[in-house]
């Protein structure tokens, strides 16, 4: 009775102690030069293939699958790990300062996102608007799309709008910004420039753009990015009355 | 041996415990990596849903909105005298006398079916003009640049109009405005929207149907083969209801009437700053067409839902909005007649009260130009435009007999 008691309770602890190896796993196998990815914790596996197919197997892993709280995830298990993860945060609607129809004007709102991930080889951010142009009315009354002086890929240095006008465009602030975000103070798409807010605008396009990209994980803090969102009516543009609305859509995608 | 087999099982057991708990623990929780998100934006105007008073709404300037019911229905509203100035940025220009003009209507507006689109032309006027803005729709005649869906904006003469149901009648109003942003009191057109099938004009009925482009464009004049959508466009709310019309000839012989509450003579016809008769009316002036807030407001005291005056021009109905001045809170419309032929045109002053019979005033408008003269001398045609030429010829001739008369008697 002895033995078996205590082989329930050995079995038991190996159990708790696997999962504690593999929470603990990921955070220990770093140094300044080195560090290793995924381990396991296991009694057999390997490699096999055909002329096909290939495999990575392991036996006996113990404490797998996948767990998360409201800011991390764990995929324990050798296999788990062969994927990277991903995630963004969540942003709320965004309410531009109303604007009159009947004179000169813009305004200006922004909203974040955070991305973490554990992959190596770090993440990219595009945005996308739903329509074109991207921000409208029910009555299809619109701001047109904000365009550049120098094309879709050199952003303006500072928001304009034509007398004849409305647009609507946005600038994009992150330590990880692409390089058609970064200024010398005078001109954007500069590269050893520097990314500021409110500097660098472009238009929305329905195409998906990448703004943001780094090439290395950044897990636990993540790099946050802000879209900044402005909305002008030229001195000789009577925009119609109404509730205008873009739809935008961000992707983070591990590399 | 028997423990063996117990430690065994117990193995086995506690591994698939341990594997079921993992599992169980292991909600698939991969945050998103998309998220989509609303911008919006709220521009505040007449239209939008809601009286703003602060923008000068109320149910004369923004029925739509602050109530006052559908344009197309002149009897069924009622409402105050306007005391309020219209939106600031499109009232009209000051109408009292000595006032300065502000931005003429644009006139000779033509509509033609150009396969399943409608092409409208028209005559720019001079003076402070940037751009027009045409706004339409099918509920009624649209009374400010707000009102209606925009069809055109910019300086050119013509435009397509492409999206419509067909059989649909659409009220069309054309808004000038200058650099200031000052608009027009509107030039007022209708379309009946074109049927789908092919156009059947002798100039090109074997023609396939051709979508035109949705925006208008400057690019070239739009092909002729087409065939006129109406020669004179029918108000349709004037066949609702039958208003009641008497003419005048002379505005200084009429009085109101129970039927016709204001009389033609209280119409003020403005040119120069000063204010003229129906019947003297030079041609290379603007003219302002004012119905003074005193009058109105006496004669009608339920409020105008809308005026307009229609001007024929050889034929073409020309018809005008009046709209309320910002400045006196006159109704008033600004005319161009730069390229009206000097003669006499009918016209008619159509009022449609909130509250009862609509009434119609008209008379003749005549335009006269300046004084002009020819005289051939020595075979050569000149011209004179003013009496001071005509009498510096008169001196000239005088000199001459009299140069004559020396040479011959010495």
């Amino acid at each position: 009775m002895f033995i078996k008691n205590t082989c329930t309770i050995i079995v038991c602890v190996g159990c708790v102690v696997a999962v504690m190896v593999a929470t603990q796993a990921k955070a220990d196998m770093h140094s300044a030069n080195y560090a290793i990815p995924t381990d396991s914790i296991n009694f057999g596996g390997g490699q096999s293939s055909s002329a096909n197919y290939a495999q990575n197997s392991t036996f006996g892993e113990v404490a797998t699958g996948r767990s998360s709280s409201a800011n991390y995830a764990l995929q324990a298990g050798y296999q788990q790990m062969l994927g990277a993860s991903i995630s963004i945060s969540a942003a709320s609607n965004v309410t531009l300062p109303t604007l009159s129809g009947l004179s000169v004007g813009t305004a200006v709102a922004s909203s974040s996102w955070n991305v973490v991930t554990d992959d190596t080889a770090g993440y990219q951010l595009s945005i996308a608007a739903a329509t074109a142009p991207a921000l409208q009315d029910p009555a299809k009354a619109f701001f047109s799309d904000y365009v550049p002086s120098g094309g879709t890929t050199t952003p303006d240095y500072n928001f304009t709008t034509p007398n004849s006008t409305s647009n609507f465009g946005y600038s994009v602030y992150s330590p990880d910004a692409t390089v058609m975000w970064k200024q010398n103070g005078s001109a954007c798409n500069q590269t050893g420039g520097t990314n500021t807010l409110g500097h660098c605008w472009d238009g929305f396009s329905t195409a998906v753009q990448t703004i943001a990209q780094s090439s290395s994980d950044n897990q636990p803090t993540g790099a946050t990015t802000t879209v900044t969102y402005e909305a002008g009516i030229g001195s000789n543009k009577l925009q119609d009355a109404g509730t205008y609305t873009a739809t935008i859509t961000v992707t983070a995608v591990a590399l | 041996m028997e423990d063996y087999r117990f430690v065994v099982v117990h193995l086995i057991a506690a591994f698939f415990i341990c594997v079921v708990v993992c599992a169980a623990t292991a909600p698939h929780a991969y945050a998103a990596t998309s998220q989509s998100i609303n911008v919006n934006l709220f521009v505040p105007g007449c239209g939008d849903g809601i009286c703003e008073a602060n923008l000068g709404e109320n149910t004369t300037t923004c029925p739509q909105d602050c109530g006052g019911g559908a344009t197309s229905t002149p009897t069924t509203t009622p409402t105050t005298t306007p005391t309020t100035p219209m939106v600031a940025g499109y009232v009209s220009s000051p109408s009292a006398i000595g006032g300065t003009i502000g931005v003429l209507n644009i006139n000779n507006i033509t509509t033609q079916y150009q396969g399943t689109s409608v092409i409208i032309n028209w005559h720019n006027p001079p003076g402070s003009f940037t751009g027009v803005r045409i706004v339409r729709s099918p509920y009624g005649i649209p009374t400010d640049p707000l009102d209606g869906q925009v069809v055109y904006q910019g300086s050119g003469t013509y435009a397509f109009d492409t999206a419509g149901t067909s059989g649909t009648t659409y009220y069309y109003t054309a808004f000038s405005y200058n650099q200031a942003g000052t608009y027009s009191s509107g030039t007022v057109f209708g379309v009946v929207w074109p049927p789908t099938h092919t156009v059947t004009s002798s100039h090109n009925k074997h023609s396939v149907p051709q979508q035109q482009s949705s925006s208008p464009t400057k690019s070239s004049p739009p092909p002729a083969s087409s065939f006129p959508v109406s020669s004179s466009f029918p108000l349709p709310v004037i066949a609702s209801t039958t208003p009641v019309t008497q003419s005048f000839t002379s505005s200084s012989t009429v009085t109101a009437t129970s039927t016709e509450p204001i009389a033609l003579n209280q119409i003020l016809f403005i040119q120069n700053g000063q204010q003229v008769t129906p019947a003297t009316i030079n041609g290379t002036l603007p003219l302002t067409i004012a119905i003074p807030d005193s009058v109105v407001s006496t004669a009608v005291p339920a409020g105008l839902l809308r005026t307009i005056i229609t001007l024929n021009i050889l034929g073409q109905n020309n018809y005008y909005l009046l709209r309320e001045n910002s400045t006196d809170h006159a109704l008033e419309t600004n005319i161009d007649l730069s390229t009206t032929p000097t003669g006499g045109y009918p016209f008619s002053v159509e009022f449609w009260p909130n509250t009862g019979t609509p009434f119609v005033l008209s008379g003749t408008l005549s335009i006269t130009r300046p004084v002009a003269a020819s005289a051939g001398i020595l075979g050569i045609g000149l011209t004179f435009t003013n009496i001071e030429q005509i009498v510096g010829l008169l001196l000239l001739l005088a000199l001459f007999m009299l140069i004559l008369r020396f040479a011959r008697h010495g």
